[in-house]
């Protein structure tokens, strides 16, 4: 199924930035593509592949989610040797955490609306599919989460400070 | 908002900014923002977020396909996932080996010394300020009876003069002070009490190879408030269980007490 082989480099960017952690992230893309030859019988013809596989990929992030809730979390802080995926231009690898960690602070489902939008340039109403929302509700956790990363990572206030000096 | 512009809503920015809005629309949103500056701010913050989504994930999608990925998209089923995953680890510490070597020893050095990011800074802050803070029996090592020895030790652990900064007239008073561990060495946290018990801790770290400077910020890590700054190589982070804006006062007191 060439279409699916397709999207697995966005597939994969996506978990990335939902998971942050590589091994964790190519898990998650695999066990979506399983999952998605296991429930091949239920695609329609005509239906857009990239959102059916997204939406097995958002499920399966959900219910991870859940189960992870319930045990207690240890996040690695230091991952010390930085990502093979880092190059020139990109992002350092100080920026690259603050942004994976203000991307973790994220409710879930405000974390999902900016990524499949504002990462993978989704439309409204395919982002809406993929969550299984309507897309007005959508737009309103779209606009909730961007405020909420924003006031994150720019999180810097203003404050005029005096020296004593 | 005024009746002139009742007609623009939350999603014509969320439109706005995706470049999905047709021209005449584009055009009254963006006469919206010309006499909107908050509005303009946000619009603009939020463009500059999808541009750092991209520019931070989009290396992820030139990578080569792990292999078992591709096989799964064929065959939907893959051998034995431990394996391919043992083979991709190595793979991933040769990569990273080589990019450490090539990179030299500048990123080397970042790698080794201080935290990776400021976040993380006050991520330790906040994780010593929850163990300690509680702590009715031994909250610090040394007290600030002891005020002298406190200084001159911490001082020589953590490799640069600290003082104690007087917070009495935010009415805190220093009970004392010990030393933290972190992954890169000892840093050092006084502790403060006021009349009603409540505690504040102020953690400190002059090992940091920060590129930057950074400003007050806030954080949050579970029921802490965290106002850091870091100055060159110190990093200073004022930690409590209290209101943001309450701490930020103290924090500003600090700031002028420390004066770096």
């Amino acid at each position: 199924m060439a279409q699916m082989i397709e999207q697995i480099p966005s597939l994969r960017r996506y978990a990335r930035a939902l998971v942050g952690d590589r091994s964790r992230a190519d898990d998650l893309v695999q066990d979506c593509l399983e999952r998605a030859w296991s429930r091949a019988h239920l695609f329609r013809p005509g239906e857009d592949v990239r959102v059916w596989l997204f939406t097995i990929l958002h499920n399966l992030h959900v219910s991870s989610i859940r189960r992870r809730r319930r045990q207690p979390r240890l996040v690695p802080l230091v991952d010390g040797a930085p990502d093979p995926a880092m190059r020139e231009g990109q992002e350092s690898a100080a920026e690259m955490a603050d942004l994976a960690w203000a991307l973790e602070q994220l409710p879930p489902d405000q974390c999902s609306a900016v990524l499949l939008v504002g990462l993978e340039d989704m439309t409204y109403r395919q982002a809406a599919a993929v969550l299984g929302i309507p897309v007005g509700t959508l737009m309103s956790r779209l606009y909730r989460g961007r405020q909420r990363l924003r006031a994150l990572i720019e999180g810097e206030v203003s404050v005029h400070l005096k020296r004593a000096k | 908002m005024s009746d002139a512009w009742r007609d623009i809503s939350e999603d014509d920015l969320n439109r706005f900014v995706d470049g999905r809005l047709v021209p005449e629309r584009r055009a009254r949103v963006a006469a919206y923002l010309a006499a909107h500056a908050d509005q303009a701010q946000e619009a603009a913050a939020f463009a500059r977020l999808n541009a750092r989504l991209r520019k931070a994930f989009d290396a992820v999608s030139d990578e080569p396909i792990p292999p078992a990925l591709v096989q799964a998209a064929i065959r939907g089923r893959t051998c034995p996932r431990r394996h391919w995953r043992r083979l991709g680890r190595a793979a991933a510490l040769v990569i990273a080996v080589a990019g450490l070597g090539i990179a030299g020893g500048w990123q080397l050095r970042e790698a080794v010394n201080g935290p990776a990011s400021w976040s993380e800074f006050a991520r330790e802050a906040a994780a010593a300020h929850r163990v300690f803070a509680p702590d009715r029996q031994f909250p610090v090592e040394l007290p600030a009876t002891r005020k002298a020895q406190l200084v001159a030790w911490l001082s020589a652990r953590i490799g640069a003069p600290i003082t104690t900064p007087n917070l009495e007239k935010v009415g805190f008073r220093l009970i004392g002070g010990r030393l933290v561990p972190t992954p890169d060495g000892p840093a050092a946290q006084l502790m403060y009490e006021n009349g009603s018990g409540t505690r504040i801790t102020l953690y400190l770290r002059a090992d940091l190879r920060n590129s930057r400077d950074i400003k007050f910020r806030i954080a949050r890590e579970n029921e802490v408030n965290v106002w850091y700054w870091l100055d060159g190589p110190r990093g200073y982070a004022l930690s409590g269980d209290i209101d943001q804006q309450q701490l930020l006062r103290i924090a500003e007191v600090l700031y002028d007490e420390v004066g770096s």
